[in-house]
């Protein structure tokens, strides 16, 4: 929450207390009055409030193969063309993509709908920006009419936000030579390939991009191509935050990289708290690791690297530790965690532990709970019906969710618990909630 | 477009494209070397109505110059066009989009080797397409009872569909309508005049929305692409509603989050409408200023208002329920509406896992929560709609308007959503004769999935998913199909691509015709058409099939065809509704046996008349009634109306002024929730003047500790509420969150304003509503002395009170203490307020109780409920002056009753002849040195019988209800109690010997108080017992015992002891002043 008095583009002047009937009216009239004159400010306005939109270096990565140009420039005026909209004059410093060299005076337009926020670009910043054709609307037609448009008149992609102020320059190489390589075959193997090399960008949100841009259908078969699998290998030997190694290996496993195995054999190894992950991808992978390698991770201090060592827990023992875990452990994220494995191993024979999640004094442990239920679905409904009568309060409400869950399996349950429960908030709930269970227009037969 | 051509040209030469010198003829100018180019097509002056065109070009080269280079240059609007083909021939399509507008010019230039030609063509580009344009012209404006557009709004068209986006920044308190830049008329242009629609708003987080402050054309559409209209504003507590507040009040949790927080967040909503599209695309962007993410509870308000019902694709029939997933929401038109829908349709937000979307209904209006479970939040689940810091993003649904079927809703859901559909269309029939406004109802798991309202020819048409449906029929006053008591459902499966077809054919019905008289032998005179009521009694033998839902407001009945959560006729009555200014009605009725009664409220007697109806011809009743009341000096006015202004209630403005003409209602008070309705032009177009007078008033509606009723008011026809008074203050955009020190009114301030705003008159009174919502959540203790507020400073946040507001306790000088028409109504009257007003008048803090209805509804007769009369110069409608009536009541110079109609009278027992009573001339209050006598008068039509006559004389009170420890409802001790027999007679006055059951009860008592020593207040209270006296029914035919009630002739046996409506009545406060000391000492009074 901004601090009081921090919302000045709407009105400009400081507000009154509003207490009176009788100064209400004039309040009222004022305020229109001043909220007329803050529009006509705001129009007038030079003076750049402190928001920024902070730009988006995965949309500049992601609408990269289709944007008509990728530039360095360097904006040298910025001007307000109407209440939205806005132009640089900008020259190029260093053409990425499209046909500008370097010296090309440009004309860049977007918009600002946010009038609380200063435009995004200053005279005398250098941008990195993708930039697409002018939009076509007649509000763009008024703004640029044909005499003012040109080859080099151009708007900022991905609706305004493709641009980034503070690239590092192995950023800028990474854009660029992906940008080479996508120019004419955007999902070709080479493309895939420089797209690995964003994970080792430490901008986020390209590596963010170029991860969701590698879940894409490519035309060809990156998975297995060996070419593609040395890449990733040597992309994750080298050092990279926690979530981006857990974000790749869940990728890798959902993508069926199975080449990447002695990758993953090699970390699940390390001292690393990519470890579980490690593990975790690999049996999804068919390739199960031994257990052993899981300890130090299930007792380390750091509850998100149990919660994900939990999430990776397999073998002959493993249900019994994780029905302790889904009662013992402090951290609320590796209780959960342990209910969802647990359910995973051990099927019906969880609804114990998983009935007794519901009673967590975490909501959002109830919830996994629940959520786990419903995908046991008709088979503990009975159980978990009775279980939900004699509950009351939280945990019966939570039961109310697992049984709304399980659709039209979890409605029969549903409208005896509205009938039945003493607790009429579970009444309530249960009758709400059965409502929905019956199914829903646009749902296949 | 002859008009625009100048403007165009204007345009360009503006441009710098002005092109002298060329041809606007089409004929192809050649120069001396030969060289010609003819533009083909378009020609020169064509009208293009397809979308995408072709350009054909001629160019004709002499063979002396075919060496040269040609080169050919089109250009469109001065924008160039690729071309294909050469050397002679040349074309290209052109596809809506820029650079064309409605008047174009295409200019060709060829050179070759030196020489040139060039060829032009202006033509018009009119393709059926959407438009976006800024309203001056009033005949952009739509009609219909919701229309509030106005010129300076925004219209978004095209050739199926005109809806109004309301031009921005303003703040009006209206419904959910508080600020500008919504969608706000919508209808059909093969329909004019239907709008029923009042707002959608755009919400940011539950209870914060979008207050728009600009309103830009982003497309106007004049390209043949989609047209849009864009809004932006920051977000803003949208004043009407306080979600929190009930959430917890129900004991459910209401995250913190979304509690009157105020985060620096805009919102721009685009409303994009292709052509030839029944619906706009609506996309709300909202902008993160801050430094962190924020989860957002985004959605919608949505209030129909309208002649609507509710119909949501959640599992449930017909009806308003209270919360569900949401596939669509439809609002279907009826009575007048007919033939109208609107559609809400949300789509997923991409990125969020279950996209489902939710609603919450109450009162008419809805919240959508945008892909989240509303069970879940109250769960305790987090916000799914994540806006990255400084970020953005959108949520996208869809609004449409139809033909008046629901299932125009699941079309268009279909269409969105990309589902696989066929079609499914049929007729229903009787006699070979189409039924228009038939419901057909398509059944899947025993809830509707697609509810229709058959055309004029009695058919209608849908697209459904692929699946196996059931189908059912019905039309009001027709049996089924197969004559049983339930629909037969017919078995359909639909196939993609496919079309199944169904009929049904229903049994002819019989028609009933009614003429009614009042009979005016007392007076001297023959008789005059009348309007009344006709009731219908017996039971129905097509009822409407119950879907019966349980949720947090208890058990809900939706219908298989029609709304029956709102207003469903009362039991035992099969059909009632009211004759015109002439006393006539006709109507359909299926074939039986019924009673049929004529009434016309408490003044009136009772006509009734055994009917037969059979299939195919129709019963003639003539009915003549006759006034049995004396009210002389007094008229009835129902004080607490509303009417479709309110944003929960359908009665038209019709129904409404024939309904209160028919009850015998002297004045109604159109009180609207923040809306001042003037019903004099519709009573003067239905010949209802001589019946009925008309006051503009306005229900001032806080959502936590209150409503109240200021009357008489005036139009404020600049504003789209007609000049609604804003409780809740307005505050500078962005800024209107308590934590900016912006406060609702206290009660005080409130009064103040409604008494002394810009649409008071001098008499403008105001008085406390179902005075319950108002003591109660105040925490206010009337019984204390003065009465005091225990509400903490949390509590008054919670409530968007200042936590600093002192006691919020304030003196109105009226108060509603018996509103509506059942037992329950009266019961709340008797047992839960009566003792506030009366600890009022202990402490001397003369107050005036008022009796009315607060109908929202037509056929449920709620309608024919409580009155109050006032003391009045005039017993003739025409004549009545609303100011007198409301200085009637801040006088105290009313009585109330339903059935019962009691005057009472003090006189001194000191010889001084000195009398207080309710006249318009006369005091309340008496003095005497010798003690008084109390005279009571009580009249009753021979319907409505009483035996019981209770006097409340500084009366004791008794704590009813206790929150939070305080107390603040009150019952009160009769003082003495009178019965029947035993203490007084009732005599059978003849009125009119000439008309059946021109009789009344009358009795008139006087109990004297001769040893009287402290000043005194009376109140007396006259009713008839269960078991003592018969309920009213039929006129009052509320609350009657079903059990007992099996056959017409249970209904038509007296009813004794069956529960229902009991007459009752009562008066206002007399006071007598008999302690010697000057003026009336109240026996609390500080």
């Amino acid at each position: 929450m901004g601090a009081p008095g921090s919302k000045p583009h709407w009105l400009p002047k400081p507000h009154r207390r509003v207490r009176s009937a009788l100064g209400a009216t004039r309040v009222l009239a004022g305020a229109f009055l001043l909220a007329a004159l803050g529009a006509v400010g705001a129009c007038q306005r030079e003076a750049a409030p402190a928001v920024r939109a902070r730009g988006d270096a995965g949309l500049l990565l992601s609408t990269l193969p289709a944007a008509t140009a990728l530039v360095e420039a360097r904006v040298e005026r910025v001007a307000r063309i109407d209440r939205h909209g806005y132009r640089a004059s900008a020259r190029v410093q260093r053409s990425l993509k499209g046909p500008f060299e370097p010296g090309t005076p440009l004309e860049i337009a977007w918009e600002e709908l946010a009038v609380e926020r200063a435009p995004r670009f200053a005279s005398g910043e250098t941008v990195v920006v993708a930039l697409t054709p002018l939009p076509t609307t007649s509000l763009w037609f008024h703004r640029f009419p044909p005499q003012l448009r040109s080859e080099r008149t151009l708007a900022v992609a991905g609706g305004g936000d493709a641009f980034a102020a503070d690239l590092s320059a192995d950023d800028l190489e990474r854009l660029g030579e992906f940008a080479r390589l996508a120019a004419d075959q955007p999902y070709s193997l080479s493309a895939a390939i420089a797209l690995l090399r964003f994970w080792d960008s430490r901008n986020e949100q390209l590596a963010r991009a170029a991860l969701a841009l590698l879940d894409q259908d490519w035309s060809e078969p990156i998975a297995s191509a060996p070419a593609f699998i040395e890449a990733c290998a040597q992309a994750l030997a080298r050092p990279k935050p926690l979530w981006l190694g857990s974000a790749i290996l869940e990728w890798a496993a959902r993508r069926q990289v199975r080449g990447l195995i002695p990758v993953l054999d090699r970390i699940a190894r390390a001292h690393t708290p990519l470890a579980p992950h490690a593990i975790l991808a690999a049996r999804r992978l068919g390739h199960p690791l031994p257990e052993e390698l899981l300890e130090p991770w299930l007792s380390h201090p750091d509850g998100a690297v149990r919660a994900s060592a939990t999430r990776a827990l397999d073998g002959p023992n493993a249900a019994a530790r994780l029905a302790r875990l889904a009662g013992d452990d402090p951290d609320p994220t590796a209780r959960a965690a342990a209910l969802t494995r647990l359910r995973e191993l051990a099927g019906n024979e969880a609804f114990p532990t998983l009935a007794a999640g519901l009673t967590d004094p975490e909501a959002s442990v109830r919830l996994a709970a629940a959520q786990q239920l419903s995908v046991l679905g008709e088979t503990v409904r009975q159980h978990l019906e009775e279980f939900a009568l004699a509950q009351s309060g939280d945990a019966a409400l939570a039961a109310v969710a697992a049984f709304e869950g399980m659709g039209a399996a979890g409605h029969p349950a549903l409208v005896r618990l509205a009938k039945e429960h003493p607790d009429p908030r579970v009444r309530a709930l249960a009758e709400i909630a059965a409502r929905k269970s019956q199914g829903e227009h646009g749902s296949k037969p | 477009m002859r008009t625009l051509r100048p403007l165009f040209v204007a345009f360009l030469a503006g441009a710098g494209i002005w092109l002298a010198g060329c041809g606007s003829d089409g004929e192809p100018p050649a120069t001396a070397s030969g060289l010609r180019v003819a533009i083909l097509s378009p020609a020169n002056g064509a009208t293009i109505t397809d979308f995408s065109f072709g350009v054909e070009l001629d160019v004709s080269q002499p063979s002396s110059a075919s060496g040269a280079v040609l080169q050919v240059e089109a250009l469109l609007n001065g924008v160039p066009l690729p071309l294909q083909g050469g050397p002679s021939g040349y074309r290209t399509r052109v596809n809506p989009g820029p650079p064309l507008r409605d008047e174009n010019r295409l200019v060709v230039t060829v050179t070759a080797g030196g020489a040139s030609a060039r060829a032009q063509a202006d033509f018009s580009y009119l393709p059926p397409k959407a438009v976006a344009r800024r309203i001056t012209d009033e005949r952009d404006l739509l009609r219909g009872p919701l229309a509030h557009g106005r010129v300076g709004d925004y219209l978004l068209a095209n050739t199926v569909a005109r809806f109004v986006i309301q031009d921005a920044p303003q703040r009006d308190l209206y419904s959910v309508g508080t600020f500008g830049g919504n969608i706000i008329d919508a209808e059909l242009v093969e329909r004019p005049g239907t709008d029923n629609f009042l707002e959608l708003q755009p919400a940011v987080n539950i209870e914060t929305v979008i207050n728009a402050q600009t309103v830009e054309i982003v497309n106007d559409g004049q390209d043949g692409t989609p047209a849009i209209i864009r809004t932006c504003g920051p977000d803003d507590l949208l004043d009407f509603v306080n979600p929190s507040t009930i959430i917890r009040d129900a004991g459910l949790a209401f995250p913190a989050a979304a509690d009157d927080a105020d985060y620096e967040v805009e919102g721009c909503t685009d409303y994009i409408l292709e052509p030839g599209k029944p619906y706009v695309q609506v996309v709300t962007t909202i902008f993160n200023n801050e430094d962190r993410d924020l989860g957002l509870f985004v959605g919608d308000y949505i209030n129909g208002s309208g002649e609507l019902e509710q119909w949501t694709s959640s599992g449930a029939g017909l009806g308003e329920i209270l919360t569900a997933n949401l596939g669509v929401l439809s609002y279907i038109g009826f009575g007048q509406a007919q033939g109208v829908d609107y559609g809400f349709i949300p789509l997923p937000v991409p990125g969020i896992e279950d996209g489902r979307s939710s609603f919450f209904t109450a009162s008419g209006v809805s919240y959508i929560m945008q892909s989240n479970s509303i069970v879940r939040v109250l769960l305790g689940s987090p916000a799914t709609f994540v806006v990255p810091a400084r970020g953005s993003r959108s949520y996208t649904r869809y609004f449409s308007v139809g033909n008046g079927s629901g299932g125009n809703a699941v079309a268009v859901e279909n269409e969105v959503k990309g589902f696989d559909t066929g079609t499914l269309r049929g007729c229903v029939l009787a006699g070979g004769r189409g039924l228009p406004g038939s419901r057909v109802s398509v059944l899947r798991a025993n809830a509707v999935v697609a509810p229709y309202v058959t055309g004029e020819d009695g058919c209608f048409e849908g697209s459904l998913p692929p699946g196996a449906y059931r189908v059912v029929a019905a039309r009001r006053g027709f049996l089924y199909e197969g004559a049983g008591t339930s629909p037969e459902a017919k078995e359909v499966s639909i196939t993609a691509g496919s079309t199944a077809e169904v009929r049904f054919e229903l049994p002819s019905s019989g028609r009933v015709r009614v003429q009614v008289s009042e009979s005016l032998a007392s007076a001297g005179q023959t008789s005059r058409p009348i309007p009344a009521r006709v009731s219908v009694v017996g039971f129905d033998p097509s009822p409407e099939p119950i879907i019966v839902l349980n949720s947090i407001a208890g058990r809900i009945s939706t219908g298989t065809f029609e709304d029956v959560t709102k207003d469903v006729v009362p039991f035992g009555i099969v059909w009632l509704d009211y004759t015109d200014a002439q006393g006539r009605l006709e109507f359909d009725l299926e074939p039986g046996e019924y009673e049929l009664f004529v009434s016309r409220g408490t003044e009136y007697s009772l006509f009734r008349q055994r009917i037969v109806v059979e299939a195919g011809s129709t019963v003639d009743v003539s009915a003549t009634i006759a006034r049995v009341l004396d009210t002389s000096g007094f008229i009835s006015s129902d004080f607490h109306v509303h009417t479709i202004n309110s944003a929960d209630s359908r009665v038209n403005l019709r129904d409404r002024a024939i309904q209160f003409a028919g009850e015998g209602v002297d004045n109604v008070i159109l009180t609207d929730h923040h809306f001042h309705t003037d019903l004099r032009p519709v009573i003067e177009q239905l010949g209802l003047g001589p019946f009925l007078q008309t006051t503009i008033g306005e229900e001032i509606t806080t959502w936590d500790y209150g409503h109240f009723n200021a009357y008489p008011l005036r139009i404020d026809s600049s504003r789209p509420s007609n000049g609604s008074t804003d409780w809740a203050v307005a505050a500078p955009p962005g800024r209107d969150f308590p934590r900016f020190g912006s406060f609702s009114l206290s009660p005080a301030d409130l009064e103040r304003l409604a008494k002394e705003g810009p649409t008071s008159t001098p008499d403008t009174t105001v008085q406390i509503n179902h005075i319950d919502s108002f003591f109660a959540p105040l925490r206010i203790d009337t019984s204390l002395v003065p009465p005091q507020t225990f509400l903490t400073p949390e509590q008054r946040l919670a409530f968007r009170l200042d936590p600093n507001g002192g006691n919020l306790f304030h003196h109105f000088r009226a108060l509603e203490l018996w509103n509506g028409s059942n037992r329950t109504h009266q019961s709340q009257f008797l047992d839960q307020r009566i003792g506030i007003w009366m600890n009022h008048l202990n402490q001397g803090m003369k107050t005036t109780f008022i009796a009315d209805t607060d109908t929202h509804e037509f056929r449920n007769l709620n309608t024919a409920g409580a009155r109050t009369w006032t003391a009045s110069s005039t017993d003739d409608p025409t004549q009545i002056e609303p100011g007198e009536v409301a200085r009637s009541v801040d006088a105290g110079r009313a009585v109330g009753g339903q059935g019962i109609y009691v005057q009472a009278r003090l006189r001194a027992l000191d010889g001084s002849e000195r009398v207080a009573d309710f006249t318009l001339n006369g005091s309340t209050e008496v003095r005497s040195d010798a003690g008084v006598e109390l005279e009571v008068v009580v009249q009753a039509p021979v319907w409505a019988e009483y035996d019981r006559i209770e006097i409340y004389a500084n009366a004791v009170t008794v704590p009813a209800l206790r929150v939070d420890n305080v107390p603040v409802l009150f019952t009160a001790i009769p003082t003495r109690s009178l019965d029947l027999g035993a203490d007084f007679e009732r005599s059978l006055v003849t009125v009119d010997p000439t008309v059946p059951g021109a009789q009344r009860w009358e009795t008139q008592v006087r109990i004297p108080f001769p040893d009287l020593r402290e000043d005194t207040w009376f109140v007396v209270v006259v009713k008839g017992r269960d078991g003592v006296s018969r309920p009213m029914f039929p006129v009052f035919p509320q609350s009657l015992r079903a059990d007992t009630n099996r056959t017409l002739a249970d209904l038509l046996d007296g009813n004794l002891g069956e529960s229902g409506t009991m007459a009752l009545g009562a008066t206002n406060a007399l006071y007598a002043d008999v302690n010697g000391r000057p003026g009336f000492q109240a026996p609390l009074a500080p």
